[in-house]
């Protein structure tokens, strides 16, 4: 395990030039935008780069020889978690950086909704590697890509098809949901991401025990 | 050390059957055309791919699958994989040195400054021949008992190729016991470097010889069809039809250079085995 994150966190180290940018980004957003923009995109950035280490595990046929090296296949998708969890971490603590130090200089944070704002960047972030990490282990290279991308049509189509088809169901659903208290909404939101999480887990040790190199 | 018993991988245009017994303290080639399935033996022996029949003693051990305990007494080179492009050689001293219960990084920091390893770039910078080395240098610094190499001198020139002999046999002298099994299209290096060698063809297992004893007792003998017809081809293990007439495989030079003093009787070179061998016919 430990192997694994030293290897993921030094690729990252050397993606000299993604990783200005991703802060150069995330500064702005905090400057600009007041409603926790920076939160959302700095933990979506996070998935994003957890899943870039195993596109670059894939890159010249790496993973053969990766995977002859001393671990256990199942330890391989628990350190890709375990990295996408450190990530989306250390999102929110730069998040929190960069909101102290707006507030330092232009004193107009508003600090209400924060809590819930949090619990939601990392609830989407905990879905997002649930559903990519086992889908970038599954589907190699270009057609992982297109898997993924075709997921995430289906689901916004899918959504968007039954809002219009049952109309009447759809708002009462909204409904129910509205007349929950927003921090309890937030924490059932929290549960359902960390249930998919261990769900994409157990799938994705499921393929990897099978994933031929 | 290592032993496959009909080792089996089925795949629609290929199978592959493979039994071998590498023996502590010996260097063991493997030898055989693009194809014939030492890099699908390889990545058997290694969990890389499922196998679908036979048996794998590792250690002295059946093994199922491989653990990480196994590996860490297997030092690994494969041809056309290695590390990430994106590390650089200090990433890979510390990735190693996190894996490996063993490994000595100040052996591999003096190694790869005697292979001229570049410190700060990355490795899809490197040339072929830089990124061979690398593969070497990573399997040989924590003190493995096997090393499973595949194709460990490929792009390298004649010079970086010495290094790396003189490398692994200082490896294997360092520890009696320890093993190498070694795969290389340079017929060459196995001469030099190896104890024995099995050949594989269409994924078969077509010989097993002691390097020594190819080279002290075996020959090609170049004679006319007038010849042939009058020579006992009792100790000939191939032949192969040429312009002049045939040319005959025997592992008992001795014996055709004392009773057939006119015949041109070669001794036998790695290269020359391995073409009459697949292209000659079974006597």
């Amino acid at each position: 395990m430990k192997g694994l994150l030293i290897k993921d966190l030094c690729i990252l180290k050397n993606q000299k030039r993604i990783l200005p940018i991703y802060a150069l980004l995330s500064v702005w957003f905090t400057v600009v935008y007041d409603d926790g923009f920076a939160f959302s995109f700095l933990v979506m950035m996070g998935t994003i780069l957890t899943t870039s280490t195993i596109s670059h595990d894939e890159a010249d046929h790496s993973q053969t020889y990766l995977f002859a090296l001393p671990f256990e296949r199942k330890t391989y998708v628990a350190e890709k978690f375990l990295l996408g969890g450190l990530l989306i971490l250390a999102s929110l603590v730069l998040s929190m950086v960069c909101t102290g130090i707006r507030a330092l200089f232009f004193r107009d944070v508003h600090m209400e909704g924060l809590l819930e704002l949090i619990i939601v960047s990392i609830s989407s972030g905990l879905l997002i590697l649930a559903v990519m990490i086992p889908l970038r282990i599954r589907f190699s290279g270009d057609q992982g890509r297109i898997i993924l991308y075709s997921v995430f049509a289906m689901v916004a189509l899918g959504g968007a098809a039954l809002s219009n088809l049952l109309p009447g169901v759809s708002s009462q659903v909204s409904e129910s949901f509205l007349s929950i208290h927003p921090v309890i909404l937030t924490f059932i939101l929290l549960l359902v991401s960390l249930i998919l999480v261990v769900a994409g887990f157990i799938l994705a040790r499921r393929w990897i025990m099978k994933k031929e190199f | 050390m290592l032993k496959l018993t009909h080792l089996q991988k089925n795949y629609p245009d290929f199978t592959l059957d493979c039994s071998m017994d590498i023996h502590p303290g010996m260097i063991t080639g493997f030898i055989g055309p693009n194809g014939a399935g030492k890099t699908t033996t390889f990545k058997a022996v290694l969990g890389l791919i499922s196998r679908d029949g036979g048996e794998i003693r590792l250690f002295g051990r059946q093994t199922p699958a491989l653990s990480a305990q196994d590996k860490q007494r297997l030092g690994v080179a494969l041809a056309e994989t290695g590390f990430s492009g994106e590390l650089t050689v200090p990433d890979v001293k510390k990735i190693l040195g996190a894996f490996y219960q063993h490994f000595d990084p100040l052996l591999f920091q003096k190694r790869a400054v005697e292979l001229a390893l570049p410190m700060d770039k990355k490795i899809r910078e490197f040339s072929t021949g830089m990124r061979a080395k690398l593969r070497v240098l990573s399997a040989i610094c924590h003190g493995a008992d096997l090393l499973i190499l595949d194709e460990p001198t490929a792009g390298l020139d004649v010079l970086a190729r010495d290094q790396i002999l003189d490398m692994l046999r200082a490896y294997a002298e360092e520890n009696e016991n320890r093993s190498i099994l070694i795969s290389s299209h340079i017929s060459s290096d196995l001469e030099q470097l190896c104890d024995d060698f099995y050949m594989i063809s269409g994924g078969k297992i077509i010989c097993h010889e002691e390097t020594d004893r190819l080279l002290s007792d075996y020959a090609l003998i170049k004679v006319s069809s007038q010849d042939y017809e009058t020579l006992d081809r009792s100790h000939i293990l191939r032949r192969q039809k040429e312009s002049f007439g045939f040319s005959l495989l025997t592992d008992q030079k001795r014996f055709y250079a004392e009773n057939y003093p006119n015949l041109v009787v070669e001794p036998v070179t790695m290269d020359a085995y391995i073409m009459i061998m697949l292209k000659g016919e079974a006597m």
